[in-house]
């Protein structure tokens, strides 16, 4: 029985992006993105030629993808690190650290745009290149989250803290850093596709011919692959939403005690 | 003059204290208040939203420090009294780590004082059966009903022994039915346990009916305008809400209420 409203729960969320999906691609598969809206195949291919350009690009597509996974998780991983001890910090030495917070949000508006070339001029590999920029642009969603969620407290939940005694040292590993856990799961989300598309223009800019990046830039300008490159888009998209499946789960295991974990329960 | 120092508990002497506020000048608060609670007894705080009845209840608990004056409990200052854990609190939300199971919710202190583990366990489970939650240990706040979760703030805060319990307006979120069923329970606590009770509350029916002595504060400016012997006889009970001392006892409390006010 529960099982059962478990899995119905699933459908019924389910059901609107499948339907959603279903819409679009049958709306550009029957003609009509070409008929009503003027598209022509070369601008837009349809759905079954992408299709059948992922299946037989298959290989390389695979060989590409782990290309571009490599720096994108290494990048955020490392990147949503440096953004939560800087929060740590922050919280620990709030007269000091709270320019810090500034620092990272400067450096973390510079445009992805600017900052592949440059990393790409900076470091010779491509791997150290893309990791950099997704470091740097992974940073300050993770710092400004996690301050949030390690300072925003009831003064309450200080209050007990400070009746138990605590040394600063228990008021983080008891209170703040589990308090902090649902916010660095929303930041780690929003890392995804911000560290995807920083490995994916690191790779347009580079002149490694590998990555799902490289890849677009180059079969989209050829007229006979075009195909190829929506399939190489479709993998894109396919791995951030694996990667964000992936960090779902994870949350629902570490931070099930959390209000966000219990929408429509 | 001895007697009296063996049997007081916590003493507050002269206390004033100042808020600095961000816009206009600075609000005093208590001009010069003295106060002793006695050992074992059960005194609350009354009085509206303002009148310093829940500042007082955090010097004692040294969460905040007098501007003047001096709080000692069992003879030694109030900041030495709370690293040697003589309070447990419960506040007027549960204040429960939604992280943390029951148990290790009610456990948190212990772990503080690196308590053996299973010391602990024994412990929590004492704990929740004297606040009649045996069963739960294992399931977490957020799985409870708010009078369930306040229980649970209560064990935590007796979970150490302290010989003093500060509860600031603990049921005041509560529905009248749980709160009538907790006030039976935190009753029988406290005489089963012996312990010193201060309780801040803005409900004048619930103060007299829990308390041997209600400390009445008025606010604009924010005093303690008298205090009220409670002579009802212990056991309490639900009877006793509609005897005629009862009224009476609530009756002078607003007198002095009224009194406070119309010297503005």
């Amino acid at each position: 029985m529960k099982r059962r409203s478990v899995v119905s729960g699933m459908m019924v969320k389910l059901a609107p992006p499948v339907a959603f999906g279903v819409f679009v691609v049958g709306f550009i598969q029957l003609g009509l993105a070409y008929t009503l809206l003027n598209f022509k195949p070369m601008q837009l291919p349809p759905p079954s030629a992408v299709a059948s350009a992922f299946i037989e690009n298959f290989q390389a597509i695979a060989r590409d993808s782990l290309v571009t996974v490599g720096p994108t998780l290494a990048g955020m991983i490392v990147g949503s690190l440096i953004g939560y001890l800087t929060a740590v910090f922050i919280t620990r030495f709030p007269k000091g650290g709270f320019g810090l917070l500034y620092i990272m949000i400067a450096i973390n508006s510079v445009p992805i745009v600017a900052l592949a070339p440059i990393m790409n001029r900076w470091f010779t590999q491509p791997f150290p290149a893309k990791v950099s920029v997704v470091i740097i642009i992974s940073m300050g969603a993770m710092a400004v989250n996690a301050f949030r969620g390690l300072s925003d407290l009831p003064d309450e939940s200080r209050h007990l803290m400070r009746a138990c005694d605590a040394s600063n040292m228990e008021v983080f590993t008891k209170l703040r850093i589990p308090a902090s856990l649902p916010y660095v799961f929303t930041a780690l989300k929003i890392n995804v596709s911000v560290a995807m598309m920083g490995t994916i223009i690191g790779e347009y800019f580079n002149d490694n011919t590998s990555g799902i990046g490289y890849m677009i830039k180059y079969t989209l300008r050829i007229g006979n692959r075009k195909a190829e490159g929506w399939a190489y888009i479709l993998a894109a998209a396919i791995i951030s939403i694996l990667i964000y499946a992936a960090l779902t789960l994870a949350q629902r295991r570490l931070v099930r005690w959390h209000a966000s974990q219990r929408m429509g329960a | 003059m001895n007697l009296s120092q063996d049997r007081t508990e916590i003493c507050l002497k002269n206390i004033r204290m100042r808020f600095q506020m961000k816009s206009g000048d600075p609000i005093n608060v208590f001009d010069g208040l003295d106060l002793e609670v006695y050992k074992g007894e059960f005194i609350s705080f009354l009085g509206p939203s303002g009148c310093g009845k829940t500042t007082l209840l955090r010097l004692i608990a040294d969460i905040l420090q007098p501007t003047e004056g001096i709080v000692t409990v069992g003879g030694i200052s109030a900041a030495e009294a709370r690293k040697q854990h003589k309070y447990g609190i419960v506040f007027q939300k549960p204040v429960l780590y939604d992280w943390r199971t029951v148990a290790k919710n009610v456990a948190l202190p212990m772990e503080m004082m690196k308590i053996p583990k299973k010391e602990q366990e024994e412990k929590v489970t004492e704990m929740l059966q004297l606040v009649n939650l045996e069963g739960y240990e294992n399931s977490y706040p957020f799985e409870l009903s708010g009078g369930m979760q306040q229980r649970v703030g209560i064990a935590r805060a007796l979970s150490l022994d302290s010989e003093i319990l500060l509860m600031d307006e603990p049921f005041s979120a509560l529905d009248e039915f749980t709160k009538m069923k907790l006030h039976e329970d935190l009753l029988r606590i406290w005489e089963a346990t012996g312990k010193t009770i201060v309780f801040v509350t803005h409900n004048i029916s619930e103060a007299v009916y829990l308390s041997d002595r209600v400390c009445v504060f008025t606010a604009n400016p924010a005093r303690l305008a008298g205090i009220v012997d409670i002579g009802l006889k212990r056991p309490r009970n639900e009877d006793m809400l509609i005897s005629s001392s009862y009224l009476a006892y609530m009756g002078e409390i607003r007198h002095i209420f009224e009194a406070g006010y119309e010297k503005d």
